[in-house]
């Protein structure tokens, strides 16, 4: 029963539009997650909290939730290590740099893929340097939100650690890389390159 | 090396949830992916009969009963359900009056308080008759030359009552 494997995946969903975030909880129910196993946050910082205080596999966070009465205590948290200042008024990007840099996250690692409407360079730019993993394009369509499901799992790209930024590998390509930068990443960068994993 | 550890158990888990024998393009089947994309499709037909409180602050605001707290929560949740749906004009018109007012509200304040002059309460009020219109016609797409003539005509009243420099 090939369904039930998706039924013990545990995902959280931040948006601070109820009706938008019980519709995407309702097509991950139709691709078959398990309605039990999803929860909802209204903001980034209830989502750290949340984080807290259950485990999740994967993450769907839209990109403009404020403002809201909790944006204050999430920049506060946001800007404890890496002083992330001149943030555009949003804090989908902003939650999602906090949970990969700050020493309190709950998890670093965790996949994220980021809702959006705005589509210009420099939003997809600000979300990638933010360390999303995958980004979905609104409106919501069920193809495009599996597509980016199966691209997480599928292809899971090496997880970067260094002074400016940490999160997903930014390069999506297997381009070799320019003169100078693999030594210069091995000096700076720490790189931890996900397992193939076999039965 | 604590971190490859903990990064490794948590790639582990979700893989091994799923199962190395079972491919995700095959568990996403097109069935399955038909009826997902089904919910949206229905959520999109009954869209304007579920928004009925944010219609009425909308149809308030044409006869001149302006919230502005009110018309600024319905404005932000209209322009992300619109952009989550992908009606284009009602996500366009609501984004011309969620930019507007956020200009007229300190975003960062934790209790913010909108007070329009006469100027904003008839910017505010234009865009309500352009909303409250949209939403009575159930209009979903992106609309045609009118649709582009009223976003256009909102833009000019923006920038004329909008002080330079502001």
């Amino acid at each position: 029963m090939l369904h039930h494997t998706l039924r013990n995946i545990s995902v959280l969903i931040v948006d601070n539009e109820q009706k938008i975030a019980e519709l995407v909880k309702d097509v991950m129910c139709k691709l078959g997650f398990s309605s039990s196993l999803m929860k909802i946050a209204t903001d980034g910082y209830t989502a750290l909290e949340t984080l807290k205080m259950h485990t999740f596999d994967l993450i769907i966070c839209d990109w403009e939730m404020l403002p809201d009465d909790n944006y204050v205590k999430l920049t506060e948290h946001a800007f404890d290590r890496l002083k992330w200042r001149n943030a555009p008024p949003n804090n989908g990007a902003n939650f999602v740099r906090c949970l990969r840099v700050s020493k309190n996250s709950p998890n670093p690692y965790i996949p994220v893929i980021m809702l959006t409407g705005p589509t210009t360079p420099n939003h997809i730019y600000y979300a990638r340097d933010a360390g999303v993993n995958e980004i979905l394009f609104k409106p919501i369509q069920a193809d495009d939100l599996a597509r980016r499901i199966i691209s997480i799992v599928e292809e899971p790209r090496d997880f970067i650690t260094c002074s400016t930024y940490k999160g997903p590998c930014r390069r999506r390509t297997n381009a070799q890389l320019p003169p100078g930068m693999p030594e210069r990443r091995q000096r700076t960068v720490k790189i931890i390159r996900y397992e193939k994993h076999h039965e | 090396m604590s971190e490859n550890i903990k990064l490794e158990a948590i790639v582990n888990v979700l893989r091994k949830k799923i199962g190395s024998g079972n491919a995700l393009q095959d568990i996403f089947t097109r069935g399955r992916v038909q009826a997902a994309q089904k919910v949206i499709e229905n959520t999109k037909e009954d869209y304007f009969d579920s928004i009925q409180g944010i219609t009425a602050v909308f149809q308030a605001a044409v006869i001149g009963d302006i919230k502005p707290q009110q018309i600024y929560e319905a404005t932000k949740s209209l322009k992300a359900q619109a952009e989550g749906l992908g009606f284009t004009f009602l996500m366009e018109v609501s984004d011309s009056l969620y930019k507007y007012l956020q200009g007229k509200v300190d975003i960062y304040s934790e209790n913010p308080k909108i007070k329009f002059n006469k100027d904003e309460k008839l910017v505010v009020q234009k865009h309500s008759e352009a909303i409250a219109a949209t939403l009575g016609k159930r209009e979903r797409g992106k609309g045609g030359m009118v649709e582009a003539g009223i976003l256009n005509s909102l833009e000019l009243l923006k920038r004329k009552h909008t002080k330079p420099g502001a």
